[in-house]
């Protein structure tokens, strides 16, 4: 067989796979474009219209790469790291389109106008348990991330795919992972002792907003609260809450990602992710290690951004509870003994059915949750382009 | 006596709320068997009982003056936040300093270190008494109408044995042990701690 004939080949089994990758992502090209435009069609509006389209080849992009090259990791980066850049601009530009500001107030609690958010949910079981009172001065059923719909949202996900919300849905994780991405070389190592303390920092909430009877994490060491909203500044008190926030947001989410490659604040500090550790014993799929093949090289308890897998998880042949299902591990391993498994069936047996069989249903809660989100984002990046504002 | 009882039982929810932060981590801290988890929870209960105790004499003697001041109210439950603070951060380091090696500090924390040592959960007991939870304040403001200080103390030991019976489940999270969970409760009790402290400055400081 001459080189021609070999080129030939190539480009005949290259267009194969891209037809076979295209027909593989027909079910999601179909799911978003109804869950983008809420089946009312294409918006009338030409910069809606632009940025939905934007949006819509943005994310079925993604997925395509996903499925064409078989990497998990890298496309749902790109994807989860734009949607959280996208949902600070989304949900800020919200807050003051609806209340006029980003700041709250004790009449934003009374009037029940606060965003309720899945960080929420681990502070609320004990005091409603108790005293029959939901802490959180959200509304429950009305408006923007009514308490209701977020909860029905997070029981889903924590069914379907257990801590893998932190790495397909968080609308926060991807700020992590984002700056975490951007550590070249680790410059800094944590002691793996530390990542009991989003256990400790879960319990400690629990307990503390079972005595206060208000949401302690929220109220006191989100640092998130630096990129959504935030307390007005009127007194001396919440002068120190804002110091708390930036100093966290700084040294969790930008400074400790990049020195040390990992997602710092989902890894050793948030309390909801070591709440969603749990649902990970409840749901089908986990992330397993062939031994038969796993060449003991450690490149996935080096490289695993959120601490979970070590040396006693790989004797083990599987992901410590607090695995995000991220698909790093799965990608850089060079032996391909890392795979998405589903519990019950055998290890290493029909692995690439395991993977589809999770990143289907993942990327469509992803889209479910991100998609008009994106789509919002870049219209009102466009906006701010086109008209100098973002309203 | 019959009100206080039914009083402690109505509202013993709250009452546990209060109590867990301070009780939990301690107990997940010592990682001890059941059993013994029963013994600390009487010793945290007779250091509960003596701040209800004392908070009422105290409140007798000065003639209900102190409740009527908010002030001074707000003074001893200050003073009550920084005290549980302290003896929770010196209980976390009296049982971790090894593992922190923080040695010039371990003939300081030796005391609290000791095995069976009453002191620190007495303390903690004894400190969350004395701290503001809605249901002692209602106890309280219903004992302020009492003629004598023995019917008043009599109503605050009924109310206390009420709220008791919600404390009883605790213990079993004995159930759970190991390292982790140890240094876990150690970690716990640190933040707890610096929690109580922050709000104990913030009311001394009338924040």
């Amino acid at each position: 067989m001459n080189n021609l004939e070999t080129n030939k080949l190539k480009e005949v089994s290259k267009s194969k796979k891209i037809i076979k990758s295209l027909s593989a992502c027909i079910p999601v090209i179909l799911l978003s474009f109804v869950l983008l435009t809420g089946g009312k069609g294409l918006p009338k509006e030409p910069l809606m219209k632009v940025s939905f389209l934007t949006g819509y080849a943005f994310i079925n992009l993604m997925f395509f790469l996903m499925v064409y090259t078989k990497k998990t990791y890298k496309y749902r980066k790109i994807f989860f790291v734009t949607y959280a850049l996208l949902f600070v601009v989304t949900f800020m530009t919200n807050l003051v389109e609806i209340r006029g500001s980003i700041f709250y107030n004790q009449s934003t609690f009374i009037a029940g106008e606060t965003p309720f958010c899945h960080m929420v949910i681990p502070m609320i079981i004990i005091p409603a348990a108790l005293t029959k009172t939901i802490i959180f001065p959200g509304s429950i059923l009305n408006g923007f991330a009514s308490i209701a719909s977020m909860i029905i949202i997070w029981l889903g996900a924590s069914i379907a795919f257990g801590r893998g919300w932190c790495s397909w849905a968080c609308f926060y994780g991807g700020l992590d992972e984002g700056c975490s991405s951007l550590c070249k070389k680790q410059k800094l190592k944590i002691d793996r002792k530390w990542t009991y303390l989003s256990f400790a920092i879960l319990i400690s909430i629990v307990l503390l907003s079972a005595a206060t009877l208000s949401p302690v994490y929220c109220d006191w060491l989100c640092p998130f609260k630096a990129v959504t909203e935030s307390e007005q500044i009127t007194s001396f008190v919440t002068i120190i809450k804002a110091v708390v926030f930036y100093s966290l947001f700084l040294a969790l989410v930008i400074i400790l990602p990049i020195l040390t490659g990992k997602r710092t604040q989902c890894g050793l500090f948030c309390p909801f992710g070591a709440f969603q550790s749990f649902t990970n014993k409840i749901n089908i799929f986990e992330v397993r290690v062939d031994k038969s093949k796993c060449l003991n090289c450690k490149k996935c308890v080096r490289e695993c951004p959120t601490y979970s897998i070590d040396e006693n998880s790989l004797l083990n042949s599987k992901a410590l509870m607090t695995c995000t299902k991220c698909g790093k591990c799965i990608d850089i391993c060079t032996a391909s003994a890392i795979s998405y498994h589903i519990k019950g069936t055998s290890i290493g047996v029909k692995t690439t059915l395991s993977r589809y069989l999770f990143i289907y249903p993942a990327y469509i809660f992803a889209l479910t949750i991100g998609g008009s989100i994106i789509v919002n984002g870049i219209y009102r990046l466009l906006k701010l382009i086109t008209t100098g504002s973002f309203f | 006596m019959i009100k206080g009882f039914i009083l402690g039982l109505s509202s013993g929810g709250y009452c546990l709320a209060s109590c867990i932060p301070v009780f939990v981590p301690y107990i997940l801290s010592e990682g001890k068997k059941t059993k013994w988890n029963f013994i600390y929870l009487s010793k945290f209960m007779i250091g509960r009982l003596l701040g209800y105790v004392l908070f009422a004499i105290l409140a007798w003697i000065t003639g209900n003056f102190i409740i009527r001041q908010s002030g001074y109210k707000e003074t001893i439950f200050a003073m009550s936040y920084i005290f549980l603070s302290l003896t929770l951060i010196i209980y976390t380091f009296s049982n971790s300093h090894r593992a922190c090696n923080i040695k010039y500090l371990s003939k300081f924390f030796n005391y609290a270190n000791k095995e069976n040592n009453s002191t620190t959960i007495l303390l903690l007991g004894l400190f969350t008494g004395l701290n503001v939870c809605p249901p002692f304040v209602l106890a309280f403001s219903d004992a302020a109408f009492f003629t004598d200080i023995l019917n008043s103390i009599l109503y605050f030991i009924a109310f206390f044995i009420g709220t008791t019976i919600y404390f009883m489940p605790i213990p079993f999270i004995g159930a759970l042990k190991g390292k982790q969970i140890k240094f876990i409760g150690q970690m716990c009790s640190l933040i707890i701690g610096i929690f109580y402290m922050y709000l104990g400055i913030l009311m001394l400081l009338g924040r």
